[in-house]
């Protein structure tokens, strides 16, 4: 049994100073200007109607009523968005990450033959892009409408996840390789077996990002998919927060048949938004120490 | 024997054959035709198309309809893409006189002339060439006909504008007039009064000074007490008026001077709510006010009559209107809504926004990769739904029994069938715009059942019992497309005007800037614009 002794503490402490103070408060107000919007649309989600349309700040329901989870969840399309998030986000975080991870290694090795132009050439891509139109009418061309393809394959070796890669392999010591080399490992089997295992640091951070990319994006979901089916869940949820927003045509429509059929509630909107978020909220906390690790990781040493 | 067999299978072949021609003949026109107009979503379950293509194909017409929805927000957006790659539907809506110019100069829009399109739709045209009795003061009709052309042939088919015309209105709160013993102000200086009475007796009753007279809406009433609706903060509409002949912008009338100097006043003295800024309506459906039904203030001009429809009209069993439900939700369920007519100011000007003019704003164009022939189909189809009134009720209602049902006999009345889950446009109702009309069928006797319903009646008895509230008291546009410098100038103009008269409001400039912003406005390209807003005028009159 260890005995608890109090330590007298050697090393030297900073007294906390009125800075510090200072610091904590405004951080702790900084984290409830971004917590209170969040608790708003929970408390909107679970109230009544008549007390979600009244304005101002809701931060405590006056019933819980969950019938507007229940509406959400028995949608089609919500489960058919869910669907096709996590088809898209799995697969396009594996496969990008996988193509980006090999492109850094490659430009990483400093014997490899020119590989300041080959470099140059990948880094001019970020600074420009055909635009729009041409994008579109290459996706139609490639026969890639309304497929997975088309929302992986485009942005499938991001430039600057790569060199943030590459300037982590570079940190990776040589000597490492070269005991692989002499064990008799061949270049692949020394990058998944020992290179990939050394470097998941920067690979989560990657990761993380690149599924959080995939999970947010419905633009290129709007332009290239046709099938409802495989509509992701970000254009679900933006078709219903937004509906009944514009007053387009409406303003000339004179039936009162339309007037009551256009919009849900604000408690559903609220409801549907959550139910779209809250897995990636969930997950973000348990990625967010390789977040951390990796920024600071990412940087070249030496 | 051999011989026999020859002559059996040709003259089988020759049956076989003529029979498919004979089928193949029965119908005028065969293919597909797909459509992008205005709609709210896509289709979940569509009940409706197949149904309206069986009756087509007994008038005689094969069709395929293809409903492309895209979406609202980013509706241009898309549509260029799809233009781009050669994949645009055969209908689609374009907004605007300006989009009408840009498309037509690409060379992506069909044209035909009205000839043709009298010959194919001759109802339709006899529908446009009827006008709009209640629209005195323009000729529409030859408008209308107009604005649909470029370089002499037509390109585009314009919304048809509703008799009634879509009048926002003064709301009033009614338990604050009660509680103050008031009545309905129908002048500038009863109306005034009573803002000052909101604002300052305590008209909720809660001892707290917690309300207000009025806000963002109600400050274009104010305009139009002065001879000039401009939409100010709320929906700019760049309306162009005929003072004495000459075309003036809504901008730039005197008028304005004297409204802005009493704003000033009343926003001095807190009547008007300093959230003003901001506007009434605080995201979600536009028509409601949340400082209205959450009672800050006590008037609201920022709804259609309908949204305000007390419940069982004439004894109909009629839902109450969307944003009284919303009102009736937080104030009380017996609480009510009093509809007042527009403020008459010092010089006799009165008036609010009255929209019935035709316009090509969610017109229907048409593709230009069509063939003559394609195209005479689809006008022809657009005929039939103008002749057949029960085509138009399954296209645009449902069915009747399963989407709504009629609530009386005199007025038909429809009420929804459905719940709150689902909505009729889900499955497949008025999924057909821009086959049987650019907004809404082009049909008389559909009109009559939609809109002679016991709201109507309602709304005609209001109108009727003020001296300033009729369907042609009000502030209309006498220039109905958009002028070719108007996307250069107009929102430079627009938030100039703006932030000039936000600081006369709030005190930040004084009321006699006015003249020198007239100038500044004129200067910045106003003038050219008004230039030619005449020679239109002088062209379509």
């Amino acid at each position: 049994m260890t005995q608890k002794k109090k330590i007298k503490k050697t090393y030297y402490t900073r007294r906390n100073t009125a800075f510090d103070y200072f610091n904590i408060v405004l951080q702790a107000l900084l984290a409830l200007t971004i917590l209170i919007p969040f608790l708003h649309l929970l408390v909107i989600s679970v109230s009544s109607p008549s007390y979600a349309t009244r304005s101002g700040l809701h931060l405590w329901p006056d019933t819980l009523d969950f019938s507007t989870y229940k509406r959400v969840l028995s949608s089609r399309y919500i489960w058919t968005g869910y669907r096709a998030t996590l088809i898209r986000t799995v697969l396009g975080t594996v496969i990008q990450l996988f193509m980006t991870s090999m492109g850094a290694y490659v430009l990483s090795k400093r014997y490899f033959p020119h590989r300041t132009f080959w470099t140059m050439c990948i880094v001019f891509t970020m600074y420009f892009s055909g635009g729009l139109i041409p994008s579109y009418l290459l996706m139609g061309n490639l026969h890639l409408m309304n497929t997975y393809a088309s929302m992986i394959l485009p942005g499938l070796v991001g430039t600057y996840n790569m060199i943030l890669i590459r300037n982590y392999f570079q940190s990776i010591p040589q000597d490492l390789e070269d005991a692989c080399m002499i064990d008799g490992a061949g270049q692949f089997t020394t990058f998944y077996k020992i290179i990939i295992p050394v470097s998941t640091p920067i690979l989560a951070t990657v990761a993380l990002w690149l599924a959080v990319g995939h999970w947010n994006s419905w633009f290129d979901v709007l332009l290239y998919m046709r099938n409802e089916e495989r509509m992701t869940l970000q254009i679900i949820l933006r078709r219903i927060v937004l509906e009944g927003t514009q007053q387009l045509l409406d303003m000339s429509s004179n039936s009162t048949l339309d007037d009551t059929q256009v919009v849900s509630s604000d408690g559903l909107k609220a409801a549907t938004i959550y139910v779209a978020t809250l897995p990636i909220l969930l997950v973000y906390p348990f990625v967010q120490k390789y977040f951390v690790k990796g920024i600071m990781v990412g940087s070249l040493k030496g | 024997m051999t011989k026999r067999i020859i002559t059996l299978v040709l003259a089988l072949a020759m049956l076989a054959t003529a029979c498919a021609f004979a089928v193949a003949e029965d119908y005028k026109w065969s293919g597909t035709i797909s459509v992008a107009q205005y709609a709210f979503g896509p289709i979940d379950d569509d009940q409706i198309t197949a149904l309206v293509e069986e009756r087509l194909r007994e008038y005689g017409y094969d069709v395929k309809f293809d409903i492309v929805y895209l979406e609202n927000s980013q509706y241009e957006t898309l549509l260029n893409l799809r233009l781009a790659n050669q994949e645009a539907p055969d209908i689609f809506r374009v907004n605007g006189g300006t989009m009408v110019d840009q498309y037509y100069q690409q060379g992506v829009l069909k044209s035909w002339t009205e000839e043709f399109f009298r010959e194919n739709a001759p109802d339709v045209a006899a529908f446009i060439d009827a006008g709009n009795p209640l629209q005195t003061n323009t000729n529409i009709v030859d408008a209308t006909w107009a604005m649909a052309k470029r370089d002499g042939k037509m390109v585009c088919l314009p919304l048809i504008s509703i008799n009634q015309g879509s009048l926002l209105n003064v709301i009033y709160n009614t338990q604050w007039l009660e509680k103050l013993d008031r009545e309905v102000p129908e002048t500038l200086d009863d109306f005034v009064d009573l803002m000052y009475a909101f604002t300052n007796d305590d008209p909720d009753g809660n001892g707290e000074n917690d309300t207000y007279g009025m806000s963002t809406t109600m400050l274009n009433i104010i305009f139009g007490a002065y001879g000039s609706w401009t939409g100010f903060m709320h929906m700019d509409t760049g309306f162009w008026y005929n003072v004495d002949g000459e075309i003036v912008s809504c901008d730039v009338m005197p008028g304005n001077k004297d409204a802005l100097a009493l704003l000033h006043q009343m926003y001095v003295d807190g009547v008007i709510d300093p959230e003003f800024v901001t506007g009434e309506n605080q995201g979600g459906y536009w028509a409601i006010s949340h400082s209205f039904v959450n009672g800050r203030i006590g008037v609201s001009h920022g709804a259609r009559m309908t949204h305000y429809t007390p419940a069982n009209l004439y004894g109909t069993g009629n839902q109450p209107g969307t944003v009284l439900q919303e009102f009736q939700a937080i104030q009380g369920p017996d609480a009510k809504v009093t509809i007042g007519p527009w403020i008459e100011g010092p010089d006799g000007h009165v008036g609010g926004f009255l929209r019935y003019t035709n316009t090509t704003l969610g017109a229907n164009a048409y593709n230009a990769k069509l063939s003559d022939e394609k195209l005479a189909a689809i006008f022809q189809i657009m005929n039939i739904f103008a002749t057949d009134k029960d085509l138009c009720v399954l296209a645009a209602n449902g069915i009747e029994g399963k989407h709504f049902e009629y609530l009386d006999d005199e007025f038909h009345t429809k009420k929804t069938l459905l719940d709150d889950s689902v909505k009729d446009w889900q499955l497949g109702v008025t999924r057909l715009r821009g086959i049987y009309g650019p907004e809404h069928p082009l049909n008389e006797a559909w009109m009559e059942e939609n809109y002679n319903s016991a709201t109507n009646k309602w709304m005609k008895e209001v109108q009727a019992s003020y001296k300033n509230l009729s369907v042609t008291t009000g502030y209309t546009n006498v220039v109905f497309d958009s002028l070719p410098s108007e996307s250069t100038y107009m929102s430079e103009l627009l938030t100039y005007r703006n932030e000039t008269w936000l600081k006369i409001i709030q005190g930040e400039l004084d009321v006699d800037y006015y003249d020198t912003y007239v100038e500044e406005w004129m200067n910045r390209g106003g003038a050219i614009l008004t230039e030619e807003a005449n020679e239109w005028y002088a062209a379509h009159y």
